[in-house]
């Protein structure tokens, strides 16, 4: 067997479904590379359940099994980086999930969630440009450390939370604290939301991007709107959300 | 394009027990008072392309200890070469901490883009040792500091070898120009898993190629098959194993390797003594 021909026949044995009869036998010491199979799926489903442990308690044994092999099976990880398997296998598993009725209603938002929030604590804070105080006549510099996310269901409430999980439209925000370097939830309302994902897009000034989104959302610019507008600037500048303007 | 990077003269003054730089086990060594404890060790992945709460680990600890590299995923037997996006950061990494060399395994970890996240064996075969040279010369010449080549355990060899893991070793490290991090448990492992005589091995090492030393924990099975987890204490066979080979090589830093299963810090704090006071005996080092 050439070399290519031998890493492709452990690859299928570690990562298809089922391991090919035909790869074991080329390969010899059938139990040996078995057991090389046990030792990988092992490594990498300990990294997402410690990485998703409310996502895989709602999932239950059964599904978590299920789209971890579609996973390996059929979209493996391609990244370097054994954090991001993580990531790899969420995106996976909420396609294999998609229009899935038998799961709990909020198991795919808590997954989403959940992936997110392992995301944003390995982001960058720091962002690649020069960075100069807020002007609402320059187009704004968010956190890098950054995602936004809209759920249906209330998984950033803490799970011993009554309200945790119910239904209903959240807003979030999740941010990578700059101060002990780990993922916080912001919960937003919707037109902050909208602002802060425009804001996040920086492709127009601040006080366009404020304009733009009131007339997305139908709001009129009164001085209510201009005031809780300036508090929540504020506050994003304050807690290192909104870093300043470019 | 030359192949032969020497060694970063300031920093081949790393010697003596060093430990793997942990999450897990980070705020424990911070806090410790261990002299014994010379230098981390770092995964480079688990630094690249990220922020938050490991940058600042990684700067605490230069602040501390020399740093030295161990890479993860570039497996010198992959047949695809690594993408030079990944290598380019890599070496701009390795030259920001200025780390002396980068050692990586002598196995495969990808294929056709696919990564396993684990260390899968090579075929003692003469097409995988001519893959292994040409990936070392190639991560050379990109890095622009020194390679070194890990040993690693295997559980299974695919299909027939043609010759023997010391043989196959030997012949990469002579036609690369790598050097050796030597992993004395993986060593051991090997020898009682496959029937060869570790101490044998050890004696055919080239000691001027060697420029660092692994020691790690092992467990064995109920069919008496070993495994290399990084997750159990050294076992005092590994341990006069070290002695042998840092009789022989000198002084070379030693990594006590330990990933998993973490003890309280306190036990893990005596291996590292114990392992300093193996490395002052078989070296007859008498330095702090």
């Amino acid at each position: 067997m050439a070399l290519i021909d031998v890493e492709r026949a452990i690859l299928s044995i570690c990562f298809q479904a089922e391991p090919p009869e035909a790869a074991l036998r080329a390969l010899g010491e059938r139990e040996r590379w078995l057991l090389y199979r046990e030792l990988t799926r092992d490594r990498l489903i300990r990294e997402i359940q410690t990485a998703l442990p409310r996502s895989c308690t709602a999932l239950g044994d059964e599904c978590l099994q299920r789209a971890f092999r579609q996973h390996l099976d059929r979209d493996p990880p391609r990244t370097r980086f054994f954090r991001d398997v993580v990531m790899a296998f969420a995106a996976s598993a909420l396609r294999t999930f998609e229009g899935d009725e038998t799961l709990p209603s909020h198991a795919r938002d808590l997954l989403r969630y959940e992936a997110a929030l392992w995301e944003v604590s390995d982001l960058e804070a720091v962002p690649n440009e020069p960075v100069e105080e807020f002007s609402f006549d320059r187009a704004p510099v968010v956190t890098p450390a950054l995602r936004l996310l809209h759920v249906t269901h209330a998984v950033h409430l803490p799970p011993d939370s009554e309200a945790s999980c119910s239904p209903g439209d959240f807003w979030l925000c999740l941010q990578l604290d700059p101060e002990d370097a780990r993922s916080r939830t912001w919960s937003l309302n919707r037109t902050s939301y909208s602002l802060l994902a425009e804001f996040q897009r920086a492709q127009c000034s601040a006080a366009d991007g404020v304009q733009r989104v009131a007339k997305q959302l139908g709001r009129r610019v009164t001085q209510q709107f201009v005031d809780h507008l300036c508090e929540s600037l504020a506050q994003w500048i304050e807690v290192g959300i909104l870093l300043g303007s470019r | 394009m030359s192949h032969s990077v020497t060694v970063n003269a300031q920093n081949t003054a790393v010697r003596g027990v060093g430990l793997g730089l942990r999450q897990g086990l980070a705020e424990a060594l911070f806090a410790a008072d261990l002299p014994e404890l010379k230098f981390v060790e770092v995964h480079p992945e688990n630094y690249l392309r990220r922020g938050g709460r490991f940058r600042t680990l990684l700067e605490r600890a230069r602040e501390r200890w020399p740093v030295l590299t161990h890479g993860l995923t570039l497996g010198f037997g992959a047949v695809e070469p690594a993408e030079p996006g990944y290598v380019k950061q890599l070496g701009e990494f390795l030259r920001g901490i200025e780390a002396p060399w980068h050692s990586e395994h002598l196995c495969f970890s990808s294929v056709d883009g696919v990564m396993l996240h684990d260390l899968l064996p090579l075929p003692l075969r003469q097409e995988a040792a001519d893959v292994a040279v040409q990936r070392i010369r190639e991560l050379q010449d990109q890095l622009g500091v020194p390679v070194a080549v890990e040993n690693v355990s295997y559980y299974a060899h695919p299909g027939e070898a043609h010759c023997t893991e010391i043989d196959f070793l030997l012949d990469v490290l002579a036609r690369s120009g790598a050097k050796l991090l030597l992993d004395v448990n993986n060593v051991f492992v090997n020898a009682r898993n496959h029937g060869f005589d570790a101490y044998a091995y050890l004696d055919r090492i080239p000691v001027e190629s060697v420029v660092q030393i692994h020691v790690a924990g092992h467990s064995v099975r109920d069919d008496g098959l070993l495994l290399d987890t990084h997750g159990n204490a050294v076992r005092d066979e590994v341990y006069q194993l070290l002695e042998h080979a840092l009789r022989r090589v000198g002084h070379v830093p030693v990594l006590l390797e330990r990933d998993q299963n973490f003890p309280n810090f306190a036990e893990l704090a005596d291996e590292v003594r114990k392992l300093h006071a193996i490395y002052e005996r078989a070296t007859g080092a008498t330095w702090r």
